[in-house]
């Protein structure tokens, strides 16, 4: 059970570090569409005050290195328009996020294997 | 006062001493199922000799660092060190009026716990406590002045050996928090401090081995040549959440001042012999 939930937990982790965190080529024009352009404002904000909001809820002592930097490059790119890229750095975020309360919920439950027994 | 009050009484003080017996047992019990651990897994490694850590494994290394101890890169540290120690604060007084025996060889007595504060107090720490009690700036911790001053007490403290009480209610939390801590998964590596300092000892991690638990407190503050500057321990832990991915928490924050307690807890017996050098 413990070394499932290890293998899980790593897996997302190597899924979740190898995922394209490239620059999007698919910028909103500002000037075409402004209902369109709106909508995904008003999304990417939403999105990204969540990632925001889960990241601020994660115990200190569990967060990772790098997630507050992602969080920072989905904050610049909705303030440089390009919204979808804002959008899928929010959500890989969140997807963080998940990971760091499991591995909370996990080292709450199991802290306890890696100390060595006794005899 | 009639029988009842008097046993009431005698039952509610023996369930405060039981109380601080079980607490002080789970942590002598601790430190003595380390010992053994570490005795059962390398025997021919006596306990005394961890104090050297990861050298103990690797016989070329230790004779380079015992060869680099010669002539101490943290020689000019304990200088500086003593020097800011004795200079007066402005309003005469001094480090010294701060702490037991004037602050000479007492490294082995801390981390502490202090019973008024209800928290763990490091040395480093208790340097800030002195400066802030005679109006003084707090120093920036890690490195630099307050490196240098815990590297002179420690330096007065060398041989002796390491003292540290856990024996009230709060105080057992605390070292409990450190502990789990310590064997806690963090990080995007999802590694534990005990990943590498209790099962990975005398194994390589790339090209470096990491020092066992046991005697890891010992020689701080450790000039390290990746610094090419003197550090505190807490500057060790900041770097060991880095490398494993996870977010480094601040200096001195009631998370690492627990996890020193627990390390230094369960070095208790073993010298003081700080600072030193590690790469």
């Amino acid at each position: 059970m413990i070394i499932k939930k290890t293998v899980v937990v790593l897996l997302l982790t190597f899924l979740l570090s190898n995922c394209d965190s490239s620059q999007s080529d698919e910028k909103i024009d500002l000037n075409s569409d402004p209902n369109k352009v709106s909508d995904n404002v008003a999304d990417s904000k939403k999105i990204l005050d969540n990632a925001k909001n889960a990241l601020k809820n994660v115990d200190a002592e569990f967060q990772w290195r790098d997630t507050h930097l992602i969080l920072e490059n989905a904050d610049k790119a909705m303030n440089a328009g390009d919204f979808k890229l804002s959008i899928d750095l929010s959500n890989k975020v969140i997807q963080q996020t998940v990971l760091m309360t499991e591995q909370k919920q996990f080292a709450n439950e199991y802290w306890q294997d890696l100390i060595p027994k006794s005899n | 006062m009639n029988m009842k009050n008097i046993i009431k009484i005698l039952s509610f003080l023996l369930l405060i001493n039981s109380f601080n017996v079980f607490s002080q047992n789970v942590a002598s019990d601790d430190a003595q199922m380390f010992k053994d651990y570490f005795s059962k897994r390398f025997p021919n490694i006596e306990i005394e000799e961890y104090v050297d850590g990861s050298y103990i494994f690797d016989e070329d290394a230790k004779e380079q660092w015992l060869e680099i101890e010669d002539f101490p890169p943290y020689e000019f540290d304990i200088e500086r060190g003593q020097e800011l120690f004795e200079t007066p604060f402005t309003n005469g007084k001094s480090y010294a009026s701060c702490f037991e025996n004037n602050g000479i060889g007492i490294k082995q007595k801390y981390p502490k716990w202090n019973e008024a504060q209800k928290a763990v107090i490091t040395l480093e720490y208790a340097i800030n406590q002195c400066r802030e009690s005679n109006n003084e700036i707090p120093l920036a911790y890690g490195k630099g002045d307050i490196a240098q001053i815990s590297a002179y007490m420690a330096f007065t403290s060398r041989g002796n050996i390491i003292d540290i009480q856990v024996s009230t209610k709060e105080s057992i939390e605390a070292y409990l928090q450190g502990k789990k801590y310590y064997f806690s998964k963090r990080g995007q590596l999802n590694m534990a401090c005990a990943n590498c300092h209790v099962a990975t000892s005398n194994l390589r991690l790339r090209n470096e081995i990491p020092g066992p638990m046991l005697g890891q407190v010992t020689h701080w503050p450790v000039y390290r040549s990746k610094w090419e500057n003197t550090g505190t321990i807490q500057r060790r832990f900041k770097g060991c959440n880095t490398q494993v991915r996870a977010k480094a928490l601040e200096y001195q924050s009631e998370t690492y001042r627990n996890l020193e307690y627990f390390l230094t807890y369960i070095s208790n017996g073993l010298p003081i012999n700080g600072p030193s050098t590690r790469k």
